[in-house]
């Protein structure tokens, strides 16, 4: 319950937090909300020997809107997310879904970049982020790269993230449509025993799939006009067959995987 | 709920505080300055302690090696079990079976306590923890009950079986038309007090000063000084503020032996403060209890016989856990009028965190095995489940009534509790919207669960005391020996004093948790506080207006009859047109070097016994398994009420405890014994968002037992939640044949249930 003893440093720039993470030789770590960095570090499973607090560098806690996309700053809480009408208005179901992370104080703490940086698949904002076609911005020393949300989990609590990189932003395309989320838990604050979130734009039914597997995941199909919801939920149920969720206290794979099927047919009824 | 909440009047009010809910007198401190926990108190020079513990739950223990820890920056001192010089603890329920102060030559359960580290900062000893070596040669643990009660294995060498305490059963033959038969378990629960253990020990040359989050000052002190050999006289055990108990700090343990052990050892003040990890897999859990019962009955719906049978889970060392069977077997039968009762049980080792009493303690198990079984009996013989219990309650005019297993019910009036919850929550319609839902076909069913408990409070009658002395300006000093850990002692006491004193509650000074400032007490558990703390402090303020009567008389040459007494002014004396307060009457008698006061160790002839009855209405998605807890109501009697509010209070934090034991928290093993739910992510301690709001009715019928009329309130709501809740899953899934589904009802659990009985269609 007491971690093993760090450094800590808020830079004010991203050049500074670059430079104070390569002298720590792949030991330090950036701080984002901490809801879930601090919580290892408590039971002594991580042990940083440097918090970078990104919190006081400029532009990473705003939203912004361009042309045919808003960007959300990596730094912003899931409250602000929740709360922001630019999110509300141009990708409603990533702010529906991060209202529905834990409970008030969590969202107020924790980040959207924190989120996905932490790479765990009971991540609801990255379902979200599978669903919505997002596209993450990342920024290192030799400048910065865009990545596709699919590209960035690559395997349980790991991401395509140098260990000097910041994820600064995530690109949200303004395209409406319609949109659900669906999510079973235990206690109101839990964590997703399994949760699926739907966005359906023109043609296109994107996915997300949070805890059903080492990693978010999602995937998109495309809907012919003829498709029912039969032969959709025949599709899902496909794809399902080939998850590999966890096996925890919350619930069996073997239980998650009906339950993905269960949610994911909800979802598709209950389309806003 | 509204709360009528009264203000006082500067001076007096004419009419009694008892029976208003007057504003608890605790708060404005808690929420202004907030309170005054083991872990706030501030000391010179203080050295901090932590444990080190059993990682796994069965080894044998070849060696620990502190040496290295030592070296650590900051360290003081470490130790193993070879540097502790005190007799290993044994105790009453079995006494061949001795706990070490720290693991000596096996480990018996992960959170065990096999070394002690004392350094100048909390996290510098936490970081020396890790350099403790501890090296062992693992064993197979028993975790399962059943299996321990098999003695394939023995767990104590000195101990050729693992069952530690058993009750032997009577004559016993089923009788009815229909005999039902079935199993539940009573999951293991961690009472996750919001305020973990904590412990100081202060060294003023040869007095030593334990302050402690105890329940039970008194007995702190006397296990503290027989275990270190302090005479009484140098020792002294304060509790400041205590942040819950639930029954889990009733004892006290090893660890809190060991930190005023070190202290004296090293002549230096110590602190330990608990860990949330720490306490999950140390402090004592609850429950872990499997009931097997077999009831009989007629179709009629008369119970004819009803047999209930115990294995209780003790963990690793027998602790008041191992004695739970004992309240269970009290509260067998329940509210029920049954010819044909028997109990049996036996209590046994695992390689487990060790039980101990947990809010309820012994009687929530049975109130559960009962309250399922007549569920279960109702739906065999298709009877609506308040039917059958109409039919079955103990007749209100036989009261006192002696059960089949020797308790004697006070009084009671079963049927008119239930018949006030069907009508609070209306029965009827909740029955029509259930028949609405199955012919729609909603993956969403309703359930309706009734529970009607009856339990026992201060089941072990024992002297406490209480005493009221008058102190300058006329306001007075009251002391008990029990031990307010959040139920508002304070508020309760000082109404009952002011009401016969006139004397205001903000002029009373409240005085618990010290052993030198109270003479003697026994604590908090139970539910035995205000029958025995708040009667002893009844009579004594009686005792003090009669003694100041005889002052009086005596001061104006009167016959005490001419003095006459009224509550007006704050508690005036008259004679004629003369008129004393209470601070002329301090005054006077100071002059006279008369003390004021009187004291009163009160023994109450018998136990008192709470009862009631909750409903709980559920919605259980059948696609997920997932239960919606809707809609909760309770009626409770504890007899006369002091205060509602306070009351109300208790109620309702017992009702969130037992739905919570029905719906959510389990604490877990694996079959190595490593503990799956050891922090707060994992085991499902719920939150408020938990809860429907709560419809609750007081009854009040008073007790004989004491002149308060007065039962305990502290654990009713958690005894009769638990099968109400359960019942109601279980009655929304009844269209499937389901019977019984065990706790904590998980969406997984459920949607299991559901899909075998599906299967089995
Ligand atoms: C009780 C509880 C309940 C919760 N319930 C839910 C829930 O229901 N659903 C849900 O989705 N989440 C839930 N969470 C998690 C919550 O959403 C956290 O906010 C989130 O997991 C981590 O965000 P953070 O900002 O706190 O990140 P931190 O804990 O600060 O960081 C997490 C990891 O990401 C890295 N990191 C953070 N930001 C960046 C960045 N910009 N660039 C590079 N690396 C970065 C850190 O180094 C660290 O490794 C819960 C948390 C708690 C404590």
């Amino acid at each position: 319950m007491i971690p093993s003893s760090f450094d800590y440093v808020v830079p004010q720039s991203l050049q500074e937090a670059f430079s104070i993470l390569r002298e720590s030789d792949g030991e330090g770590k950036v701080l984002a909300g901490g809801h879930s960095l601090i919580p290892l570090m408590k039971l002594r499973f991580a042990r940083p020997s440097i918090l970078v607090d990104i919190s006081k560098i400029e532009g990473l806690s705003k939203v912004e809107e361009n042309d045919d996309f808003i960007e959300i700053g990596a730094m912003c809480s899931h409250a602000l997310v929740a709360y922001s009408n630019l999110v509300k208005e141009n990708s409603p179901l990533v702010a529906h879904v991060a209202a529905q992370i834990g409970d008030a104080a969590i969202r107020h703490r924790g980040t959207i970049g924190g989120s996905i940086c932490h790479g765990d698949p009971a991540s609801d904002i990255a379902g979200a982020l599978f669903a919505t076609s997002a596209v993450l911005v990342i920024a290192g020393p030799n400048g910065k790269r865009e990545m596709k949300v699919e590209d960035f989990f690559v395997g349980f609590l790991e991401t395509a993230l140098d260990p000097e990189e910041i994820l600064i932003g995530i690109k949200l395309p303004k395209k409406l449509g319609r949109y659900s989320f669906e999510k079973l838990q235990r206690r109101s604050i839990d964590w997703a025993i399994v949760a699926v979130a739907l966005n359906k734009v023109e043609d296109t039914l994107g996915v997300g799939l949070v805890n059903l597997g080492p990693t978010p995941a999602g995937f998109s199909l495309s809907l012919s006009r003829s498709e029912d919801t039969a032969a959709l939920l025949e599709k899902f149920r496909d794809i399902a067959a080939g998850l590999t969720p966890p096996s925890d206290i919350f619930g069996s794979s073997q239980y998650r995987k009906v339950m993905a099927e269960v949610l994911f047919s909800r979802a598709l009824s209950n389309l806003v | 709920m509204s709360l009528d909440s009264k203000e006082l009047k500067a001076g007096r009010v004419e009419e009694k505080l008892v029976g208003s809910s007057f504003r608890r007198l605790e708060d404005p401190i808690f929420i202004t300055k907030g309170a005054t926990y083991v872990g706030d108190l501030e000391f010179d020079d203080i050295a901090h302690i932590s444990f080190v513990r059993s990682p796994v739950a069965s080894a044998k223990l070849k060696n620990v090696d502190v040496s290295e820890a030592l070296s650590q920056p900051g360290v003081i001192a470490a130790f193993s079990a070879k540097d502790i010089e005190i007799p290993p603890i044994t105790n009453w329920i079995n006494k061949v079976i001795e706990r070490p102060f720290l693991a000596s030559d096996k480990l018996r359960f992960v959170g065990e306590a096999v070394a002690v580290v004392v350094g100048e900062t909390k996290a510098l000893v936490e970081d020396a923890c890790e350099f403790v070596n501890i090296e062992y040669e693992l064993t197979t643990p028993i975790i399962d009950p059943k299996k321990s009660a098999n003695n394939e294995v023995s767990l104590f060498e000195s101990c050729s079986t693992n069952i530690v305490a058993s009750i032997e059963g009577g004559d016993f033959a089923n009788s009815g038309e229909v005999i039902i038969e079935a199993e539940f378990s009573n999951q293991r629960l961690a009472p996750c007090p919001m305020e973990a253990r904590a412990v100081v020990a202060k060294i003023d040359g040869e007095m030593l000063t334990v302050y402690i989050s105890n329940q039970a000052p008194h007995s702190a002190k006397r296990s503290i000084g027989r275990y270190l050999s302090i005479d009484e006289s140098n020792l002294r055990v304060i509790t400041p503020d205590v942040g819950g108990g639930f029954g889990s700090k009733i004892g006290t343990y090893p660890e809190e032996i060991l930190i005023p052990y070190i202290a004296r050892k090293l002549n230096r003040t110590c602190r330990w403060v608990e860990t949330r990890s720490e306490s999950m897999v140390s402090l004592g859990h609850g429950r872990g209890q499997i009931a097997q019962v077999i009831l009989g009955g007629d179709r009629d719906g008369k119970i004819r016989s009803y047999c209930l049978s115990v294995i209780q889970d003790c963990g690793a060392y027998p602790e008041i856990g191992a004695n739970m069977p004992a309240l269970t077997r009290w509260m067998t039968s329940g509210c029920y009028d049954i010819e044909n009762v028997d109990f049996k049980s036996i209590s046994v080792l695992t390689n487990t965190t060790p039980t101990v009493a947990y809010r309820g303690a012994g009687r929530p198990e049975a109130a559960y095995a009962i309250e399922r079984a007549v569920d279960i009996f109702a739906a065999k013989i298709g009877m609506d489940k308040a039917e059958v219990r109409l039919k079955n309650f103990i007749d209100p005019k036989k009261f006192p009534y002696e059960t089949k297993v020797g308790s004697t019910y006070d009084c009671g009036n079963y049927e008119e509790s239930l018949k006030r919850v069907l009508k609070l929550a209306n029965y009827e319609k909740l029955l029509a919207e259930k028949e609405k839902r199955i012919k729609e076909k909603s993956d969403f069913l309703l359930g309706i669960g009734i529970s009607s408990y009856v339990e026992i409070t201060h089941g072990f009658p024992a002297k406490e005391f209480g005493s009221v002395e008058l102190i300058p300006g006329g306001k007075l000093s009251v002391k008990v020996g029990t031990l307010s850990h959040g139920q508002g002692h304070r508020s309760a006491i000082s109404m009952i004093v002011s009401d016969i004193t006139g004397v205001d509650p903000s002029n009373i000074d409240f005085y618990q948790g010290d052993t030198e400032l109270i003479e003697s007490g026994v604590g908090t558990f139970g539910s035995r506080s205000m029958q025995s703390g708040g009667v002893a402090c009844k009579r004594a303020a009686d005792m003090l207006v009669a003694y100041a009567r005889e002052f009086v008389s005596k001061n104006l040459r009167v016959d005490p009859s001419e003095v006459e007494f009224s509550l007006r002014e704050g508690g005036q004396f008259s004679v004629g047109s003369k008129y004393l307060g209470w601070s002329e009457i301090y005054s006077l008698a100071k002059n006279e070097g008369i003390e004021l006061k009187a004291s009163e160790n009160y023994e109450s002839s018998s136990p008192t016994f709470p009862f009631g009855a909750h409903l709980a209405v559920v919605e259980v998605d059948v696609k997920t398994g997932k239960v919606h807890l809707k809609d909760m109501f309770a009626v409770d009697d504890a007899g006369n009420i002091l205060n509602p509010m306070l009351a109300k209070g208790q109620i309702h934090g017992g009702l969130a405890q037992g739905i919570s034991q029905a719906l959510y928290e389990e604490f877990i093993y694996d079959q190595d014994g490593n503990p799956l739910t050891a922090t707060f992510a994992d085991y499902g301690f719920p939150t408020a968002a938990e809860f429907p709001e709560f419809h609750d009715e007081l009854m009040q019928t008073a007790t004989p037992v004491n002149e308060l009329g007065v039962k305990g309130i502290g654990e009713s709501g958690t005894i009769g939640a638990t099968p109400s809740v359960v019942n109601a899953v279980v009655d929304a899934l009844s269209i499937y044949g389901i019977t019984h589904i065990d706790m904590p009802l998980s969406p997984e659990n459920v949607f299991n249930a559901i899909t075998i009985a599906k299967e089995s269609d």
